[in-house]
């Protein structure tokens, strides 16, 4: 069976670890090797070792690798531009977690680079993966469900820095580093997830965002948006770290989903179960199967040397959208998006 | 009580009045319905054989019985102001159906007349005597999750009814802003307890009723407060036919220290499953957007408020506050920008 060797740069990104698994366990591909940079540096030579993998202290290294096809990029956006340089420099593909970069001219450069250098380029959205929302788009597609009116959706998180282990996630409290709060580091993945539902691209966006839970916090913890695309079609997003300590879940996503033949409900991306340790219940999420498939297709459009489900493109203009309801908040106005 | 009783008059025996009002007087012994009254004959004959009052098709006559002391106005929504002035100016107290009215210079009107005429108004925002919010609230009053700052609301059905039924149309119901967003924005206003500064809302005509009729039944509203807190709703006319029971209200509310979470779905006390049907969630009220009880709760409130000369829960300002919201999402939804409160006057 073909495959691919794969690699890992940066336990910075708290999906590093999730997405070293998927790699290791996808039939088409095989982690050959982990790079720290920046933060969690030690977490990435402790999972090399438990994978059994070469670890780099300078990921230049493991990109100078000829057997290497492509790499998972978990280190904070700001560092993205010059990762995937080094990387498309040495014809590497790139899986670059979100958001893709800070500002829209880092994505422009981004995309460019990898166009240039005829890799490939995708930016892992988890909800095109996850099976409520691929049989939700399945019936759009296949005009089952008529026409799309409205998304109503939630993406509730806990405040990474509250994330148990030793690693440290400061970074996404550091407006500099992560370029916005709660609304853009959770909110983003459902902002792709209403433009790639809708089918069309965001032409006003409204939105209040801001630090409403954590006092004294540097960055945004909650926003609520309402985007209109082109086509007609109305999103709705309350999106942030709105779940307190000691909730029975890490992750709320609801997606409430109108079209003009009935209407979809989603209330939990994930199948789960409940455990009960004595002291609280905890509601378990028993497959992930979301990032195994963002994998597999991040390998699956190498290796058939396709543009992949979730182009750079996408992870720009998601990026527009987020942009776009951090200043419709400053400003309290209607944000209008031009599209090229 | 000891057995004190305040006659009341029924004026609109329609969904609400018949449905929702009607039947709640049996379980209040502190009032008796002596007289209903609708103008469609039937309407107002179906509703006297049901609950034993006298049937008056001309609310004007039902208005000179002496012995009345409450009516109660469920009349379609244009109609509130005319109906409840002309009560009120007979001596009259009145509890009115939301949304208080379709206009702010109505709403005045009717706030201005019971002070002149030192009775009682108070507009049925029942999801205050809903036990569910009741309930949230308390947890609220508590502190249970410190501060709330962010409110998420969705009320959805189907309106069953014909195109040409006042509430689809936009001068007459008001459409789905008005007459449902009123419930929103005065639950955000109750829990936030803070006054909103803007509203903005999106909007949508979806169903082939509401394009006819030239209102939107499917809206998108965020509202602004003064304290910082944001509600943001889905008010919708527009969800198929079956979906409104069971799976009708869903409310977050998140504070500084916790979140409160409900959806009619999850506190569905049991499930049935035939071979015909497969898996259905029971309804256990007629209305599932609000039981029984608080309509009961409601009325029970207002009636005691007259008997004991307190002031009722909700006040008259207050669904003045509720109403201009909704109708600054109404007007943000034409125009297609955010709304500042107060609202100005509309220039024609």
């Amino acid at each position: 069976m073909e495959s691919i060797e794969l690699g890992v740069i940066s336990y910075a990104h708290p999906h590093a670890q999730k997405y070293a698994a998927a790699i290791a366990a996808c039939p088409w591909a095989d982690l050959v090797g982990i790079a720290g940079l920046g933060v969690n540096s030690d977490l990435a030579a402790e999972e090399a070792k438990r994978y059994g993998v070469p670890y780099y202290a300078d990921y230049l290294d493991l990109l100078t690798r000829d057997d290497l096809a492509g790499v998972y990029v978990g280190t904070e956006p700001r560092r993205h531009l010059e990762v995937v340089r080094e990387a498309t420099a040495r014809g590497k593909h790139v899986l670059c977690d979100k958001p893709i970069a800070l500002t829209l001219e880092e994505a422009d450069e981004i995309i460019r680079l990898t166009r240039e250098a005829g890799v490939k380029l995708m930016v892992p959205f988890n909800p095109r993966f996850q099976l409520p929302l691929m049989k939700v788009k399945a019936a759009l597609e296949s005009g089952e469900a008529g026409e799309l009116v409205s998304v109503f959706a939630i993406k509730y998180g806990k405040l990474p820095t509250k994330i148990p282990g030793p690693a440290d996630y400061g970074w996404l409290v550091d407006p500099k580093q992560a370029g916005g709060g709660g609304f853009l580091d959770i909110g983003i993945h459902a902002v792709d997830a209403l433009r790639w539902l809708a089918g069309s691209e965001a032409k006003r966006v409204y939105a209040h965002v801001g630090t409403a839970l954590y006092e004294g916090l540097p960055v945004d913890d909650l926003g609520t948006m309402t985007v209109e695309f082109e086509n007609g079609v109305v999103g709705a997003l309350s999106a942030g770290w709105a779940n307190p300590d000691g909730y029975p879940t890490w992750l709320d996503v609801r997606f409430e989903i109108l079209t003009t033949g009935g209407a979809f409900l989603i209330d939990s991306p994930y199948h789960d179960y409940w455990c009960y340790d004595g002291a609280r219940a905890e509601r378990q999420y028993w497959w992930r199967r979301d990032v195994d498939g963002l994998v597999a297709e991040f390998v699956r459009a190498i290796l058939e040397d396709r543009e992949p489900a979730i182009t750079g493109e996408d992870a720009q203009a998601a990026l527009a959208i987020s942009l776009a309801a951090y200043e419709s908040s400053a400003s309290g106005q209607v944000v209008a998006l031009e599209h090229g | 009580m000891a057995g004190e009783q305040i006659k009341v008059g029924l004026i609109g025996c329609g969904n609400i009045g018949a449905g929702g009002h009607l039947p709640a007087y049996a379980h209040v012994p502190e009032a008796e319905l002596v007289a209903v009254c609708d103008a469609v004959g039937e309407l107002a004959h179906a509703a006297a054989e049901r609950s034993g009052a006298a049937a008056y098709t001309d609310y004007r006559r039902l208005l000179e019985r002496e012995d009345i002391r409450v009516v109660d106005i469920c009349v379609p929504t244009y109609l509130h102001a005319q109906a409840a002035i002309a009560a009120i100016e007979t001596g009259k107290h009145v509890l009115c159906e939301k949304p208080m009215v379709h206009t702010l210079e109505a709403a005045d009107a009717m706030i201005k007349a019971a002070q002149k005429a030192g009775v009682k108004l108070m507009i049925g925002q029942v999801r205050r005597f809903d036990h569910r919010y009741t309930s949230i609230k308390a947890q609220l009053d508590a502190g249970k999750v410190g501060k709330p700052v962010f409110i998420r609301r969705a009320e959805r059905q189907f309106l069953p009814f014909p195109p040409d039924a006042w509430q689809w149309d936009p001068k007459r119901g008001g459409g789905v802003i008005l007459d449902i967003g009123v419930h929103a924005t005065d639950l955000f206003r109750w829990f936030l307890d803070e006054d909103a500064v803007e509203v903005y809302a999106v909007a949508k005509s979806v169903r082939e009723a509401a394009r006819e009729a030239g209102s939107f039944d499917h809206a998108m509203i965020t509202c602004k407060f003064d304290g910082g807190g944001v509600g943001f709703a889905e008010a919708s006319w527009a969800y198929p036919q079956g979906f409104g029971g069971t799976l009708y209200a869903q409310l977050d509310v998140v504070g500084t220290e916790g979140k409160i979470q409900y959806a009619d779905k999850d506190t569905n006390p049991m499930l049935t499953y035939t071979t015909e049907k497969g898996h259905e969630l029971p309804r256990y009220f007629r209305f599932m957007s609000t039981t029984e009880y608080a309509f009961e709760e409601e009325i029970r409130h207002f009636v005691r408020c007259v008997l004991n000369d307190r002031e009722p829960a909700v006040s008259p300002q207050d669904a003045r506050a509720a109403l201009e919201m909704a109708l600054a999402g109404q007007r943000s939804a034409e125009t297609g920008e955010p709304v500042s409160l107060p609202l100005r006057k509309e220039v024609e």
